[in-house]
């Protein structure tokens, strides 16, 4: 696709642990509704989901809690802070799912793997809760002004780090998250090996300070950014001189299971987290991408706007099957995608409420990659090998994220505007926690880490690090 | 009057079964900080109802006004513990907890109890806070381990009952659900039993000589397109084992479901 080359810059934001119905179910339900494979209604509903805590009573959507024997339907979810996160280890999403590739997957475990990991018990059960557009406007603004994925699946049914790991690489050596990552490559390795400009904008710990080959070159390069500092960078793009902006951007959000928080609430979207703080990120992150002054990088950008996975929230398509994946010594393979996720791309290059229902997921946007920096080279053999699985190629098939960007040799002029609403949330006290998750652990270890390692290095580029280790 | 008020309080506390509700909440550390893994309920009463069994409350309790209910919990670790209501999603609180919670610094184990009645259902929320947490605030990052358990306070409760339908057995689809005693009042007498339209009923309406069978209590009830409501479980509880049974594997419906319309026995 020789118009690829109207692509500039490749931006990649990756949220946590939603669901695509969990986020974005309501477009099919809710007028004016889009033609995505999201919740509907049952016939002759005169019900009104818009009010809040109302009960969506499909039964195609019926979790039934196996405890109690209680009846759970998705429900129009407020947007507060969770009691708990909800499970989303890969036992918990075996649950989720309910079944196996053999027989299919019935999608009505949600209810039951929440309650094996709380002791919590309600009515209205967190993992069926669904937002609409006033909870989160920043994805409606993108769902109706942008192309939007309906088919993105999480490579595998587990929890954050593998499904980073495929992301970065198409490749885990773990099925959990558990420590630091063991080694493997990155997509960063194959941008420099290719000679292409890339940095990482992170609003406070950057995810890729797990990897400890990393932790010089976050300490030490310009390539690891601030995210306050995207909008100077943007502002100081120049049409002219394709080298004033990097070709591959990555924007991270403030991960809540970092143990830094120096000056602002986290707002990646992981529960119990409400998603406003994570919805304004995104409305700063757009914000910072599309400044009036000066609309360079704007002009030729694609931004892919996705969740690393589904965090347990329900959603009532299975996963694509059979999908094997390696994924470290002694542990069972997956059959499987996990559940669909919400994912984007934000871009000129796209129409308004464009559709892909295409079968997509993360390790999509290595294929782009190369087809777009390294054309005839594919990115890698594990990319290729994954996505020449039949099980890819159930529906409609598998799409690739270029067939989105219909608009390459007539892009769109303008950036709409964005919805200036309140958004954010009402909690958190900055201060220090103790780990607990294995997310938090991964992070903390990865911090202790890299203090040992450089610690004139952290003084200087992340004195707030030192502040905590003093207080932990 | 008011003298009155309580000697008819205590005639009808004395009448009615005693109602207890107790909450439970273990909380055992993870490093140091506390974490709850526990927190169940249930109903107990002068009635034969089993005694409670902590390990088998499950659910979401259903009580009726009038009862008084009892909150109890045990934690394990140096924490403090706070009991609200109405935290999520709920009316204001119309309990009233007579004694707050326990704090200490060592395994607590504590009753409290709640005695006014409400016309509405509420949530207790019981948050566990460790007690020499650095730092300005009190839980930050992903918030104190709590726990919320919803209690359900009515004259009169809708319940939908049924399952996802799964494979076919001798031409039949057959589904079961099982209401724990210890998590509704005995209180509760069903009134009418119904099939939605929603659901099975527009199955059985489109299909004339297909039938729905419920079993409840020893008691059976058949449904067909002429017949989507049934009050032969009419006085019986709620609580027990319900099974529904859909004759021909025809063109399934995604779950077997009935409505049951109960009430305290007016």
């Amino acid at each position: 696709m020789p118009a690829l080359n109207n692509v500039r810059t490749l931006a990649i934001v990756m949220m946590e642990n939603r669901s695509f119905d969990h986020m974005l179910g309501y477009l099919s339900l809710l007028a004016p509704t889009m033609e995505v494979d999201g919740l509907i209604a049952p016939q002759d509903s005169t019900v009104d989901y818009r009010v809040p805590l109302t009960q969506l009573e499909n039964d195609s959507y019926l979790n039934v809690s196996s405890s109690d024997g209680a009846l759970h339907y998705p429900f129009h979810m407020k947007d507060d802070p969770l009691t708990t996160d909800v499970p989303h280890d890969r036992h918990s999403v075996e649950t989720q799912l309910a079944g196996h590739s053999a027989t299919g997957y019935p999608m009505n475990g949600f209810v039951d793997a929440y309650y094996n990991s709380t002791p919590t018990r309600m009515d209205l059960a967190d993992p069926m809760g669904f937002f609409t557009a006033a909870e989160v406007p920043m994805m409606n603004f993108f769902a109706r002004n942008f192309a939007l994925f309906d088919r993105w699946f999480t490579p595998i049914p587990t929890d954050t780090q593998p499904n980073r790991l495929m992301a970065l690489n198409a490749e885990t050596n773990t099925d959990r998250t558990s420590g630091l990552p063991p080694s493997q490559g990155l997509v960063l390795d194959w941008l420099t090996k290719n000679n292409i400009d890339w940095k990482v904008y992170s609003d406070d710990l950057s995810f890729f300070a797990v990897f400890p080959r990393l932790w010089g070159e976050i300490l030490t390069s310009s390539r690891f950014q601030r995210f306050s500092t995207l909008t100077r960078d943007v502002l100081a793009a120049d049409p002219n001189n394709p080298k004033s902006f990097p070709q591959v951007i990555f924007i991270e959000p403030s991960f809540l299971d970092s143990p830094i928080h120096p000056d602002h609430d986290p707002n990646d979207d992981h529960p119990p987290l409400e998603v406003g703080f994570g919805e304004d990120f995104l409305r700063q992150v757009y914000q910072a991408l599309t400044p009036p002054a000066n609309l360079t990088v704007w002009k030729q950008l694609v931004m892919v706007l996705y969740f690393d996975e589904h965090g347990g929230f329900y959603d009532h398509v299975p996963p694509l099957f059979p999908v094997n994946q390696n994924c470290g010594s002694g542990n069972t393979p997956f059959n499987s995608t996990g559940p669909r996720v919400p994912a984007f791309i934000v871009s000129p290059f796209v129409g308004p409420g464009q559709i892909l229902s295409k079968n997509f997921d993360h390790t999509s946007v290595l294929e782009f990659l190369a087809e777009w920096l390294t054309p005839g080279s594919p990115y890698s053999s594990l990319v290729t090998d994954r996505l020449s699985q039949a099980g890819f190629n159930t529906g409609k098939g598998r799409g690739r994220l270029s067939d989105a960007l219909s608009l390459l040799q007539a892009p769109r002029t303008a950036p709409p505007n964005e919805p200036l609403v309140a958004m954010g949330g009402l909690r958190l006290t900055p201060g220090k926690k103790a780990a607990r998750t294995p997310n938090e652990l991964m992070f903390d270890q990865a911090v202790r880490g890299m203090i040992e390692k450089y610690p004139k290095e952290v003084a200087a580029k992340y004195p707030e690090l030192l502040h905590w280790e003093q207080n932990s | 009057m008011k003298v009155a008020t309580i000697v008819r309080i205590s005639k009808n506390l004395g009448d009615a079964l005693v109602k207890l509700a107790i909450v439970s909440l273990a909380i055992t550390m993870s490093g140091c900080k506390p974490k709850i893994i526990r927190f169940n309920a249930a109903i107990v009463s002068n009635s034969p109802i089993p005694a409670p069994d902590v390990a088998s409350q499950q659910g979401t309790i259903h009580v009726c006004p009038g009862g008084s209910i009892q909150l109890a919990w045990v934690v394990q670790g140096r924490a403090s513990l706070s009991a609200s209501q109405g935290e999520r999603y709920q009316p204001p609180a119309c309990f009233n907890i007579s004694n707050p919670p326990s704090q200490g610094t060592s395994n607590i184990s504590t009753t409290t109890q709640v005695t006014e009645s409400c016309s509405d259902h509420t949530i207790f929320r019981l948050t566990a806070l460790k007690t020499f947490w650095r730092n300005s605030g009190p839980c930050p990052g992903d918030g104190c381990p709590n726990a919320d358990r919803e209690v359900i306070v009515a004259t009169e409760v809708t319940e939908r009952i049924g399952n996802n339908v799964t494979g076919c057995v001798n031409d039949a689809y057959e589904v079961t659900n099982h209401r724990p005693t210890i998590d509704w009042d005995d209180r509760y007498h069903i009134g009418i039993v119904s099939v939605e339209g929603s659901s099975v009923g527009a199955f059985l309406e489109k299909t004339p000589g297909r039938t729905m069978t419920l079993l409840h209590n020893g008691k059976e009830v058949t449904f067909s397109a002429g017949t989507l409501t049934s009050d032969r479980l009419r006085g019986t509880s709620v609580s027990g084992d319900w099974t529904l049974r859909l004759s021909s594997c025809a063109s399934p419906p995604p779950a077997l479901i009935v409505k049951v319309q109960a009430d305290c026995g007016k």
